[in-house]
């Protein structure tokens, strides 16, 4: 075969080692000891701590599962905090839910209206901000199932690693609903419980969208989100760890903030595209070059890495099949199977996250979810790679506005649902 | 101010000591970490300059004594396994075969100097090959497989280190883990077996690396993924660690911690699977997993390993080969195998030496089964052995009866000093053999006769212990049609079993004017008559030592 084909092979092929490898090693990271393993864990609970928190609750569209939100909110175990419900001057039904739920607990909830046209949550979240008297402040989304002792343990998390931001954990529960969930649930069970801990200890965090608590004169200083962006809650993350601040990632499974995986394959593909065309444009503007050199490459890497995962997902099956097909030396064949190898290895470390997730959160897998587990491993690259290349097309043709996800409560246990 | 101002001096201002600080203290320039105090020098391990270092330095301040100990050990260990490790055993043809398929990777990128017939994975004698190409030079071995000898050394030491390290992993005290060592280096058939360039001294030493893994003190993840990787490794040297793979996974199992224990178990068992399956995968893309017409295959490597092989009968049919093989270890050293038989069952019953023992007890058991029993088989089970046998007086050492807390060290000693001296005289006697007898003299002198009175353009039969020298040295070698590399030195085997050579000599025995006979060329004349009707066309022309290992070069009559 020709040399410059085939030096084109080599590097794709370190390309796509490189990537699936460090995505095995990150995603393991809170697994590296068991000594590491108890460092992921929120700080041992006990201790008085009086920080008082304003949190917000952008929400729109969200009247069948707005209400009960906010009244678990309102019942969370802590002496000072608020709640700010963020509603759209256009959406009626919402704000009557929540003008309904603020007069059921006046004390603690007030509702905001967002005026901005076009809507979208950084300008909802922005809209609050001037509000906000608490010395912290958290986001909650709409659906969001909140554990009743999370705000004293986020404020002991402050107080016990002087952070300015403490990122708890956020976790889909429904692995059962569609094929593609209980890869989407173990997808935030890796991210939250093993790979943020990696990027807190590197200094280079991309926030997660909600159970994000971020000291108050920061974020004021800092001037709040990012009206633009469609992935605010990595931006904020970029910008001010670019500026020096400190993250702390904590998790406990029973503390974790409970979501569902959207309701249809579209929609996934939908909200990861937005996802990705907001790390393009966090990526273009460019805080993250402030960092120093090797967290400078990690954020780069990490804001690209679902274009890289994509392509990767998509030129592996080619590049192995035009292998095979021009029957190259097999030393060569051998060797382009490497990246397949590691990602077969990650497969196997798929199947015992399921199980890990499963006993964490008391549920019992079966042999169905094993198999929707691993079969899905090629349709789920596919519609990741869509996703990645629809919002590349809507980034270069500038289309910027929000697509937001509906939210049908299918995390909710049967009783809170009904 | 702008806002990046504003949150960079909210950042400074309330910056927490150590929280987040920037990386480790700063080297100190110029400036030796040593200093003196009194008469004494200290060396200041934080003060070296670099992170690594100063890591290296803690962990070496930590282990001082271990690694004072094991340097004496390995030193030793080294001084008996080196000292005449190219005259003792004598060369025999496997050895021979596994320098020469080294030879033919790096002359000729081929797995083997015939046509490779999956009769064992490759990946052992890469690593041999991998060695010639570093001792190309600079290495002054008296031949072939005295070079390759010394990789094995290097084996040698590298695994005395790791038995020390898993029977230190595993609890033993230091003097126990000495003795483990002491045993794994010192045993006669130990001495006689290691020095041998065989795949199972590769396997072996990758099975130990495993062990050693497996058993990390801090349960580190990576650990486990690296342990099944050398697992992988091992079964890729010699498929028959396959038998100690099950006890490296129960140690995995043993040693992991609950909170982590699923992602350990999930890498190692992943990279082992997919690492192992490669060598299937190689098959399939030379189109030769499966038996077919005129081809070599996977398939039938396994099924001649696994089914067609003759049996060598049961060791319990004292006629047997298998208790010949068997009475062949017995007659070198019959202690440390008896010690550790006796030693095993209570081994298994201890929970810290369970694995290991678990490893010599499978091995234990698939040597009662009849069926087919090579020499090499004792390699498995000298570590395990070894590390039974040490893990046994750890116990009794540690044993402390309430009224009589002495009894244990009491009979530890006994038994030590009883041991000491029943199998002291016997074994210095055997490894002084080893280390100034050599037994591969006739072999050497017929190789160095063929060197100086063989025509180079003469054909010669030969087993594979001269092969290769006789191609370095004087014959040289080009590819053939069909896959093999001289057509004047040929392997006696392939005459009447590669069809490419059978095709390049219609004639058979008859193309042939010499055929080099040697003990191992005469044991197995039977199963290839193009040989012996060689040996029975040919008058001696020179022959090299005594008896049974008597070599003779014979001169073929048409």
């Amino acid at each position: 075969m020709h040399v410059a084909l085939l030096t084109a092979y080599a590097v794709v092929t370190l390309l796509f080692l490189a990537v699936a490898s460090t995505t095995l090693v990150w995603m393991l990271h809170a697994w590296q000891t068991p000594d590491a393993f108890e460092e992921t864990r929120f700080p041992a609970g006990g201790m008085a701590s009086g920080r008082s928190f304003s949190l917000i609750v952008p929400a729109r569209h969200e009247e069948a599962v707005l209400g009960a939100t906010l009244d678990r909110l309102a019942a969370l175990r802590h002496d000072r905090f608020e709640v700010l419900a963020v509603v759209g001057h256009d959406d009626p039904g919402t704000a009557e839910v929540a003008r309904a739920a603020a007069e059921r607990h006046p004390e603690r909830v007030r509702v905001l209206v967002d005026a901005n046209w076009p809507k979208n949550k950084p300008k909802a979240l922005n809209t609050a901000l001037p509000e906000c008297r608490g010395d912290v402040v958290g986001v909650f989304d709409a659906e969001d199932q909140v554990h009743p002792d999370l705000l004293g343990r986020v404020s002991e998390a402050f107080d016990a690693t002087g952070a300015h931001i403490v990122q708890g954990a956020v976790q889909l529960m429904n692995y059962r609903d569609r094929w593609y969930s209980v890869r989407n649930c173990l997808e935030y069970f890796f991210w939250f419980r093993s790979r943020l801990h990696f990027h807190a200890g590197r200094h280079f965090v991309p926030l997660g969208g909600n159970t994000v608590f971020i000291s108050a004169p920061l974020l004021h200083a800092a001037g709040g989100w990012d009206p633009e962006c469609l992935a605010e809650d990595c931006e904020l993350g970029a910008r001010l760890t670019g500026m020096g601040a400190r993250v702390a990632v904590a998790y406990d499974p029973e503390l974790a903030t409970r979501e569902e995986t959207p309701a249809s394959l579209s929609e996934l593909a939908r909200q990861r595209s937005r996802w990705n065309q907001g790390f393009l444009q966090v990526l273009r503007k460019g805080d993250w070059r402030r960092l120093p050199r090797r967290e400078r490459a990690l954020a780069w890497f990490t804001l690209s890495q679902p274009f890289l995962q994509a392509f990767t997902g998509l030129v592996m099956p080619l590049s192995i099949g035009s292998i095979l097909f021009l029957r190259a030396p097999v030393g060569l064949a051998l060797i382009s199977f490497a990246p397949l190898l590691i990602t077969l290895t990650m497969l196997g470390v798929e199947v015992a996250g399921l199980r890990e997730f499963c006993r964490l959160y008391g549920r019992r897998p079966r042999l169905l979810d094993y198999a929707r587990l691993v079969i899905g491993t090629f349709p789920y690259q596919l519609m990741l790679a869509y996703a990645a290349i629809r919002a590349a097309w809507r980034h270069v043709r500038g289309r910027r506005e929000w697509e937001k996800t509906a939210h049908v409560g299918a995390h909710l246990e049967p009783q809170e649902a009904t | 101010m702008s806002p990046e101002a504003a949150v960079t001096r909210l950042v400074r201002d309330d910056r927490l000591e150590g929280v987040g600080a920037a990386g480790p203290t700063p080297p100190i320039p110029g400036l030796v970490p040593v200093r003196r105090r009194g008469r004494r020098l200290i060396v200041d391990l934080d003060r070296l300059p670099y992170a690594s270092l100063r890591r290296a330095g803690w962990w070496a301040a930590a282990h001082w004594q271990s690694l004072a100990l094991l340097t004496v050990l390995l030193v030793g260990a080294g001084f008996v396994h080196g000292t005449g490790m190219f005259g003792w055993p004598a060369r025999f043809d496997d050895e021979g075969t596994y320098v020469s398929q080294a030879w033919a990777l790096e002359h000729y990128g081929a797995l083997s100097h015939y046509t490779y017939w999956y009769d064992h994975p490759p990946l052992g004698w890469m690593f041999i090959a991998l060695w010639r190409e570093l001792s190309t030079g600079w290495d002054d071995a008296p031949n072939a497989v005295a070079n390759g000898r010394e990789l094995f050394l290097g084996i040698q030491l590298v695994s005395c280190a790791l038995v020390y390290a898993i029977a230190r992993r595993i609890g033993l005290a230091r003097i126990a883990a000495g003795g483990a060592v002491a045993l794994f280096a010192l045993c006669p058939l130990a001495v006689e077996y290691h020095r041998m360039v065989t795949l199972d001294n590769i396997a072996m030493m990758w099975v130990l690396a495993a062990f050693a893994l497996v058993l990390t003190p801090r349960r580190r993840l990576w650990a486990f993924a690296a342990a099944g990787v050398c697992c992988a490794v091992a079964v890729l040297c010699k498929e028959y660690a396959l038998l100690i793979v099950p006890p490296v996974a129960y140690a995995a199992w043993q040693n992991s911690d609950r909170r982590t224990r699923s992602f350990c178990v999930a890498l190692f068992g992943s990279l082992f699977v997919l690492l192992g399956s490669m060598y299937l995968l190689f098959a399939v893309l030379k189109g030769e997993l499966l038996a077919g017409g005129g081809h070599v295959s996977l398939e039938d490597g396994i099924r001649f390993q696994l089914l067609e092989r003759a049996s060598s009968g049961s060791i319990f049919d004292p006629r047997s080969l298998s208790r010949q093989t068997l009475n062949g270890w017995l007659d070198v050293d019959r202690l440390l195998l008896g010690a550790a038989v006796v030693a095993t069952l209570p081994a298994l019953i201890v929970r810290r030496t369970r694995a290991v023992a678990l490893a010599l007890a499978i091995q234990l058991a698939m040597l009662m089964r009849p069926g087919y029993l090579p020499a090499l088989y004792v390699t498995g089970l000298l570590p395990f052995a070894a590390l039974v046998v040490a893990g046994a007086g750890d116990a009794v050492w540690r044993w402390r009866p309430s009224r009589v807390a002495v009894l244990g060290p009491a009979v530890a000693i006994a038994l030590t000093v009883t041991a000491g001296a029943v199998a002291g005289p016997p074994w210095v006697a055997a490894d002084r053999q080893r280390m100034t007898v050599d037994a591969d003299a006739p072999m050497s002198q017929a190789q160095q006769w063929v060197l100086s009175h063989v025509d180079r353009r003469s054909h010669v039969l030969t087993d594979n212990n001269i092969w290769l020298d006789l191609i370095e040295r004087k014959f040289g070698s080009s590819r053939q049609a069909g896959g093999f590399y001289s057509d004047r030195v040929v392997w006696y085997w392939k005459l009447d079993l590669d069809p490419a050579v059978k095709r390049r000599f219609p004639g058979g025995w008859r193309d042939f004017d010499y055929v080099v006979s040697s003990e191992y060329v005469r044991a197995t004349v039977a199963l290839v008559p193009q040989t012996g009707e060689a040996l029975r066309h040919s008058r001696i022309v020179a022959r090299f030592g005594q008896g049974p290992h008597r070599v003779e070069i014979r001169r073929i009559v048409r």
